[in-house]
């Protein structure tokens, strides 16, 4: 209940609610807009001790630039502090979990953000008034992309979740990299932390088989295996792809290699490694001497970034720059294009997120060419787009018979297009366009039902990269292979996924999820036996109540195929069924069982 | 007997408009606090504050406001099985866009040892607070929470309509 007032009470003030603070540049290395934005905060540091929180900042801030990969990618990160005064010095220590530190004294401090030691695990440090820390994010520096809190206490301890929390114990810093391993990395723990975070993941797998496995790139790397969690039980389903040698196992180690992976490839996701480029390529540029065109780039260190430049669909040669003149130009727009790429050895992966292009539009030519200008460059089957013909001062023809400067299309496979533009000397110009068509994701949805109520609902999918369930109940789900536990015969239905390719390329794909109102599989109170199963001429029935029996036999849509009254025991014959999964239903009064059984 | 009666409709009065605060709310986009309407982009800063009283969630809008900038990363990595499902509805048919946070009543926090081992300790909390950041784009037309707990059906906790 005092949180709760403590909590009224920063919302109600708008002192901490819109209160600025100062923000320091701890390490600038571009526009906030096209870097990763670490923004570390400090609790327990009173307005005279706020020099050593940007100390303590600006060494984590090199501790993780001198950590692999993001060593290598320093440039594409910066870094900021916010220096919020605590009324009171240090965090608190409530003294009460079993491991608490025998020097370390118990006290209770009004700090800003209610840092404290844990009360049942004395190192789960942490800070109480989350609300606050957006609060303040949200007024100083609302473009954060990683969030870092660094608490005034000398003894160790730390947290992590949407934000890394730990103290000035140096060995702490690796909390902050574990925990952005997760945020940043979207990496799964290689320890292993329980059912609950068991899933598929870019480090994580139920998949054994080397040549299938996620990592299957890096198995020819030391210390790179298909290594499962544990033993025993579900730990032994799941695999890694190393073992007590990546940070995301233990703070002693470096990432793997396949973490390493994985963060270089959403470095590239988030910052453009064009940083800039001139002359700005908003409108047309037009040209009448010798122009530069040129790119800042983001370089790593080293650098791997590898630079092509293409003028109306030939390859030149050329650096960062490249400089042009107006007989350098065969249309009376050409079109300049400069590929970026990072041939970086950390990623194995296809180079489609580290790429990046941009193109400028050129006049100042002579005409000599016509140009089909595509509104889109690719794609996805089933789209539509519009081809445009540029610079036909004739008349035009497209290979379609189509006469007009602007076609719509909606190719199924990549196709080439024509047109030809006759001017009144009778040259005709003419340019093919090669559309790219992009096939969608074979988009799969099963599931591995039929169910009995409290059983658990597995959906399964693939043939993307993210996968969107939604079913009955607003069931919803980014899982790739998402399991409702608890099965109710309400979860019956349609469960419909999309199914997203790396090419952003959606399919759909659903599945029919059949729940059966039963009381329970295993009713104790009706033992009867059903044999054989799987069974092939007769299925036999024998219950042990005295009284007429009820025998339904019926498919998994619902549908009653044999009905049958009976005393004590039966034969079914099934001989004309077609193989498959059934359900036979038993009834003896208010007694009922309900049994899968497997017809061959 | 009569004021015994009188004395409970007004308790039981009392309770309900307590109880029925609405789970909705509808906010005015070029009022929200420090809202620039010619922004090239803009971030939407939403807190909520949850409570729990036995299983019943639920959630309450406390704060909205803006700041200039971008959004770069709108799929979190949640990868316990608690979470809190934000979806955006956009007008003239634009996909719909489900943004996960972290469950503030359902809490994973990690713990790590001084020889450098880690593990996971679960706790749950009676109430808490989400903040939001998303993209403030002009065709939200609503989000909606729901909240997203082992072993249960997804359970909405809020409605937020939009309009401009």
């Amino acid at each position: 209940m005092r949180s709760f007032y403590v909590f009224l009470l920063i919302l109600s003030n708008p002192v901490f609610a819109q209160q600025k603070f100062k923000v320091d540049t701890l390490v600038n290395n571009g526009n906030v807009s096209n870097r990763i934005n670490v923004v570390i905060l400090g609790d327990g540091f009173m307005a005279h001790e706020l020099p050593d929180f940007v100390a303590a900042a600006k060494s984590f801030a090199g501790s993780f630039n001198a950590y692999e990969p993001f060593k290598q990618y320093s440039r594409y990160l910066n870094f900021f502090s916010i220096s919020t005064p605590s009324p009171a010095s240090g965090i608190s220590n409530p003294g009460t979990a079993p491991d608490a530190y025998q020097n370390h004294p118990v006290v209770q401090v009004n700090n800003f953000y209610g840092g404290t030691f844990g009360t049942s695990i004395h190192r789960l440090v942490r800070v109480s008034r989350t609300s606050l820390v957006y609060e303040v994010l949200a007024s100083n520096f609302p473009e954060y992309d990683m969030i870092i809190i660094i608490l005034n206490t000398p003894f160790y301890g730390g947290s992590g979740g949407a934000f890394a929390t730990f103290t000035l114990d140096t060995r702490a810093n690796l909390i902050g990299i574990h925990e952005i391993g997760h945020s940043f990395g979207k990496l799964s723990d290689e320890y292993w932390a329980g059912s609950n975070y068991a899933r598929e993941n870019i480090n994580m797998t139920r998949e054994t088989l080397p040549q299938l496995v996620r990592w299957k790139d890096w198995l020819n790397t030391p210390n790179i295996g298909v290594f499962p969690h544990g033993t025993t039980d579900e730990t032994a389903q799941w695999m890694k792809p190393s073992r007590a040698n990546c940070l995301m196992e233990t703070l002693t180690k470096p990432y793997c290699a396949v973490c390493r992976e994985a963060t270089v490839e959403q470095i590239f996701r988030l910052v453009n490694p064009i940083d800039s480029i001139y002359p700005d390529a908003a409108s047309t540029v037009h040209i009448s001497a010798a122009q530069d065109f040129g790119m800042d780039l983001v370089e790593p260190d080293p650098n791997t970034l590898k630079v092509w430049w293409n003028l109306n669909g030939k390859n030149i040669e050329g650096t960062q720059k490249v400089t042009l003149k107006p007989e350098d130009l065969t249309r009376a727009v050409s079109t300049l294009t400069a590929t970026v790429v990072d041939e970086t050895p950390i990623s194995r992966k296809d180079q489609t997120l580290r790429t990046r292009s941009v193109s400028w539009k050129i006049s100042g030519g002579t005409v000599s060419q016509i140009t089909i200008v595509p509104e889109k460059d690719s794609l996805c089957r089933g789209e539509n787009t519009i081809l445009t013909v540029e610079d036909c001062p004739g008349s035009l023809l497209w290979g379609t018979g189509q006469t007009t400067e602007t076609i719509t299309v909606n190719p199924s496979a990549t196709t080439s297009y024509t047109a030809r533009c006759s001017l009144s000397n009778g040259v005709v110009l003419s340019d093919t366009l090669s559309l790219a068509v992009i096939q969608p994701p074979v988009a799969l949805a099963s599931n591995t039902g039929p169910y009995f109520e409290k059983e658990v609902i597995k959906l399964r999918a693939e043939g993307g990269s993210t996968y969107e369930w939604t079913g009955p109940l607003g069931f919803r789900s980014d899982e790739q292979n998402p399991e409702i536990p608890g099965a109710r015969s309400t979860h019956s239905g349609t469960y419909h996924v999309n199914v997203r390719g790396m090419t952003d390329c959606v399919s759909k794909a659903s599945t029919e999820v059949k729940v059966e109102m039963v009381l329970s599989k295993e009713n104790e109170n009706f033992q009867a036996k059903i044999y054989p199963n799987p069974a092939q001429d007769f299925v036999r029935v024998e219950v042990p109540f005295e009284g007429a029996t009820t025998a339904i036999l019926y498919n998994p849509e619902g549908k009653v195929l044999k009905h049958q009254v009976f005393e004590k025991r039966t034969s079914v014959k099934v001989a004309d069924l077609s193989a498959g999964l059934y359900f036979i239903k038993l009834q003896n009064g208010e007694k009922e069982v309900t049994s899968k059984i497997t017809l061959l | 007997m009569p004021k015994l009666a009188a004395a409970a409709i007004i308790l039981w009065t009392g309770f309900f408009l307590v109880s029925c605060i609405p789970a909705k709310e509808v906010i005015k986009l070029n009022e929200i606090q420090h809202f620039e309407p010619g922004a090239q982009s803009a971030m939407l800063f939403l807190t909520f504050e949850l409570n729990k009283k036995g299983r019943r969630e639920t959630a309450r809008l406390v704060k909205s406001s803006a700041a200039a900038g971008k959004v770069k990363d709108m799929n979190p990595n949640i990868h316990g099985s608690s979470k809190i499902e934000t979806v955006i509805y956009y007008s003239h048919g634009a996909p719909s866009r489900t943004v996960p946070s972290e469950h503030p009543l359902y809490n994973d926090r990690e713990v790590f040892s001084e020889d450098g081992t880690i593990k996971k300790v679960s706790e749950t909390a009676s109430s808490g607070s989400l903040t939001l950041r998303i993209p403030l784009e002009k065709n939200m037309e609503m989000i909606r929470l729901f909240s997203i707990h082992s072993g249960h059906p997804p359970k909405k906790l809020f409605t937020v309509e939009f309009v401009p």
